[in-house]
Order: structure tokens, then C-alpha cells, then sequence
């Protein structure tokens, strides 16, 4: 046996310290279909709870549509449930290239490819197009995934301080020996929930001849006025050099990512990127909703519109009940506590009060910036948020965090 | 793994830094290494990857390391100052997890 007791117990004391920093993640279990309310089992064993949804990426409410819902079933009955091949064997169908071309159009860029995921979309986009003679200039808070595709890649790695664009732009001074030059940045960046400075950061792209590479994950469907990004909201439709995004949040909410942008770029993901040459393709059943997806996003900027009312409905609750949010103009709103068993009581009152949210808190977040991150939805009503901003309110006045700095809360809990 | 010493005359006030030494370190493990190494296979082995169409080079170089209770972070390069830059930039991007 090759698993042997020195092997367990070597696991069994990783998963034990796991534990005592407090770090260990735990599922919860859903009964109900993704929406602004569910039925939330928490802990493992006890009856389901019906709460109000604060933590879903589902920010167009698209995740349970009855169009999207009819378009899979549709799906499923004309394409079948899998497609047993990767993409460039016996696994494209007409629909996916259909799907590609949508985002295409969407996106504002030159041609599409698919991945399982978006992660998967930022694992293999990298190496595909760089390599030893680049460099890639990323943002310092850029996703997880990001970061392990630069490391997959052979290209030099760099980065910049959060946002920071004089750094950015000494940083792309420095590397004008570089071949290739490649700015990296979220548009909409996970853990605060501020965007990028799409403009600026293409002024400089095409200042010092730098690709510009941005992460569309959180802004894709509901970001600018037509909701097709940051790119959008800054006015940059059209320049950007690569998207990646994922249909796993506002698109619909199950799977998939693409890489979106120059036909050229594109195509040597096609041949090269390992994700999706080794991946099987995204599922019929899959490419059917996103389809409808598309169309309903494309049609009508109602869901988007009604988002961005709910956020500001929001943001002016919490900001006027004295809860300290990160200022921005996005649908990820956290309340900053900083201290992180703080967060973790008040996550653990709300879910009693019927609030489904979750405390962040190193490593996820700096340390001393421990927070709840809210998300919010098209699928939410006001009366629902402001049955959340009551409970919030009880809580927070619970713990006296209510109109409190930084500072005081700080000295109240400690970092 | 044995280890010998060597007595080097210095001239009057000079008194090795911890630089100095690294280097000093960094030379005699370099002569040993080329000199001394039992590694007969060493051109077998370049031929075999040459085979199958690489063009291979090999050499010294500076290794960086850093180590965060569970993390660890490494970089190579012909130089400290290449080293040491690429693993900051390593450790900047490896601070947190980041959140999904």
C-alpha cells in the first residue's frame, strides 16, 4: 500500500493546522436553485435555512431564468448532455462557434475561443503568446488564476502597485528592450470590488507599445452602458488587446471562460493553449443557455440597468446606517471590519438573522483588512435589501461598529 | 559530503564581508562542481536531449529563495541583482490568495 500511516498522518496534521488558523474552507449546502433567496444547510445536518442570497456571483439574476432554463433543456434534447472529445478532435459543435461569435460581438473584439473555465482561459492564454523574450506587467491585485498563468509562462514577470499607473508607467519604461510588452490587470478587481483604469491604462499601452490584457470576470454583462465591460464603462470598446471571461458569474452563472480579443492572439490560443487542448469542450446544454444569455443581455439593458439601481440603493443604506464600505461604483460592496474574528461572528449573526454572507480575512485579504464582501444582484428586490440592511443594522449595532472609523473599530477589536 | 579549509592571507585591515564570503562560497563550489563532480553522463545526457531537437545550453547561476511557512517562492538569474528582483516580484504576487 502505497498510502501509507506516515502519509495520513502527515495530512491529517496539515488539514489539524489548517484548522487552527482558522483557514479551513467549509462547504454549505444549497437546496434550492441559485436566486436572491434560498435554503441555505449550515452547519452540515441541520434543517435548511431560507435566507437571503448576499454572496453569488450571479449579479444579472440570469443563473435561474426560465429562458435560459428552456434554452438548456433545448439544448440538451438537440445536442445531447456531452460531447466526449476535446475541442479540435470531434468536440466543436456549430453552437460553439455560434457562442463565440456572440461574445465576439459583445466583448467588441475580433474573435473568441472558448475554455472550460475562465481560470482555465487564464492558465493557458500566457504561455500561448509570450515567452522568454517578454515581459508581463501585472497588477499587483490581479485574480489568482492570473497568477499562475504568468508563472506557466516563460515570459519575465513584473508588476505594478495596485492601480498605480506613474508605477506602471516606469515599470513599462524599464522594459523597452522587451519584444513584447504586456499590461495585466482585473477590470473589476475581486477583493474590493474597485475597477481599473482601463483608459489610462490604454493610453499608456499604446504610449509605449504594450499589449493590454484585462480580466472582465466581474464586470461582463452589466459594467458600461450596454454592459459590456470596464472597457466600456471607461470608453475603451475596441482597444483592448485580450479579454478573458468567464460565463461562471453574470453570463448565465454555470461554466465556461473564453479568451476574447486580436484574431491573431486568439488563434495561437487555439493552437497552443493547454487548457483547451486537453480540456473537453464546454457542454451543449451549457452553450445553449449562454446562447440565450447573450441574447437577453444583448436585447435589453433592463437586468443591468436594475443591478446598477440596486447597488446604489445599496451603497447609500449601508454608507447612511454607518457601516464602513469600500467606496466604489461596482456591485462587490465590502464592509470593512479588520479584524477577522469580527467578521466571522458578524457573518455567522447575519446567516442567523437570514443573511447569507461571508467573512473574508487573511490570507484571502491583507492582513488587518478582513471584511464582508456583499454582492449584489439583479435578482434582488429592494424590499429584500432592505430586509439585508435591517439585519445588518441589528447587527452592527450589536457589536457598537455602527458610524465607527477605521481607527475605532480597530481599537474596539484589534487588527 | 566532506569539507575542507583554506587559509588566505588577507593584507593589513581588510576583513571579509558577508558579500566576500558568498562569493568566496559561491567560487569553490563552482571549481568543485565542474572539477570534481562524479557525473560521467553529463555529455550522454546533453547528446539525448540534443536528439530529440533542443538546442541546450547549461551554466551557473544565482538562485533565490523564500520560504512562508507553507509558501515558497524561487527565481534564477545570471545575477543577484536578476535573482533577488525576480523573486520579489514573485513574493509581491504571491501575497494573499486573493478572493475568488
Amino acid at each position: 500500500m502505497a498510502y501509507s500511516n506516515e502519509a495520513r498522518q502527515h495530512y491529517l496534521n496539515e488539514i489539524s493546522g489548517i484548522k487552527q488558523a482558522g483557514l479551513f474552507k467549509e462547504e454549505r449546502y444549497i437546496h434550492a436553485p441559485q436566486d436572491a433567496e434560498i435554503d441555505v444547510e449550515f452547519p452540515a445536518g441541520a434543517p435548511p435555512k431560507h435566507v437571503i442570497n448576499l454572496c453569488s456571483n450571479n449579479y444579472l439574476g440570469l443563473s435561474s431564468h426560465p429562458e435560459v432554463l428552456a434554452a438548456a433543456h433545448k439544448g440538451l434534447d438537440h445536442r445531447g448532455y456531452g460531447m466526449s472529445s476535446v475541442r479540435f478532435i470531434c468536440g466543436t459543435q456549430d453552437i460553439h462557434r455560434q457562442l463565440e461569435n456572440k461574445l465576439t460581438e459583445f466583448l467588441g473584439t475580433e474573435d473568441t475561443l472558448l475554455f472550460p473555465s475562465c481560470m482555465d482561459a487564464n492558465a493557458g492564454v500566457f504561455e500561448a503568446v509570450l515567452n522568454d523574450l517578454d515581459v508581463i506587467i501585472a497588477d499587483r491585485l490581479v485574480h489568482a488564476s492570473i497568477i499562475d498563468g504568468m508563472r506557466l509562462c516563460k515570459a519575465m514577470q513584473d508588476s505594478y502597485k495596485h492601480s498605480d499607473m506613474e508605477h506602471l508607467e516606469e515599470k513599462l519604461q524599464e522594459h523597452q528592450d522587451k519584444r513584447f510588452r504586456m499590461i495585466v490587470t482585473d477590470g473589476v478587481f475581486s477583493m474590493d470590488g474597485d475597477l481599473a483604469k482601463m483608459d489610462e491604462i490604454v493610453a499608456l499601452g499604446e504610449k509605449y507599445n504594450a499589449l493590454v490584457f484585462s480580466d472582465e470576470s466581474h464586470s461582463s454583462g452589466f459594467m458600461g452602458k450596454t454592459g459590456r465591460g470596464v472597457h466600456e464603462h471607461c470608453g475603451v470598446l475596441g482597444k483592448m488587446d485580450i479579454i478573458t471571461t468567464t460565463l461562471g458569474k453574470a453570463l448565465g452563472g454555470a461554466s465556461g471562460g473564453c479568451v476574447s480579443g486580436r484574431r491573431e492572439l486568439v488563434e495561437m490560443c487555439r493552437q497552443r493553449a493547454r487548457p483547451y487542448l486537453f480540456s473537453n469542450s464546454v457542454a451543449p446544454v451549457i452553450v445553449y443557455g449562454a446562447l440565450k444569455v447573450m441574447e437577453i443581455v444583448s436585447a435589453s439593458t433592463e437586468r443591468r440597468d436594475k443591478l446598477e439601481r440596486n447597488t446604489i440603493h445599496w451603497r447609500k443604506r449601508l454608507t447612511e446606517a454607518g457601516f464602513d464600505i469600500k467606496p466604489g461604483e461596482g456591485s462587490i460592496v465590502p464592509v470593512m471590519l479588520y479584524n477577522a474574528k469580527l467578521a466571522q461572528d458578524i457573518a455567522r449573526d447575519l446567516f442567523r438573522e437570514g443573511i447569507y454572507v461571508v467573512g473574508f480575512f487573511f490570507p484571502v485579504v491583507p492582513k488587518g483588512q478582513a471584511r464582508i464582501r456583499t454582492q449584489l444582484s439583479a435578482a434582488h428586490e429592494i424590499e429584500q435589501l432592505d430586509r439585508a440592511a435591517g439585519a445588518f443594522i441589528k447587527i452592527g449595532g450589536k457589536y457598537k461598529i455602527l458610524g465607527k472609523s477605521k481607527k475605532e473599530i480597530i481599537e474596539l477589536y484589534g487588527m | 559530503m566532506t569539507t575542507t579549509t583554506i587559509e588566505v592571507p588577507l593584507p593589513e585591515g581588510i576583513l571579509p564581508n558577508d558579500l566576500d564570503l558568498d562569493l568566496l562560497k559561491a567560487i569553490f563550489q563552482a571549481i568543485t562542481s565542474l572539477r570534481y563532480e562524479n557525473f560521467p553522463q553529463r555529455t550522454e545526457l546533453q547528446q539525448r536531449i540534443q536528439e530529440l531537437g533542443w538546442d541546450v545550453k547549461w551554466g551557473l547561476t544565482w538562485i533565490a529563495e523564500a520560504n512562508r511557512g507553507h509558501d515558497f517562492e524561487c527565481a534564477t538569474g545570471k545575477t543577484t541583482e536578476e535573482a533577488l528582483y525576480k523573486l520579489y516580484h514573485h513574493t509581491q504576487m504571491a501575497k494573499q490568495c486573493g478572493c475568488p
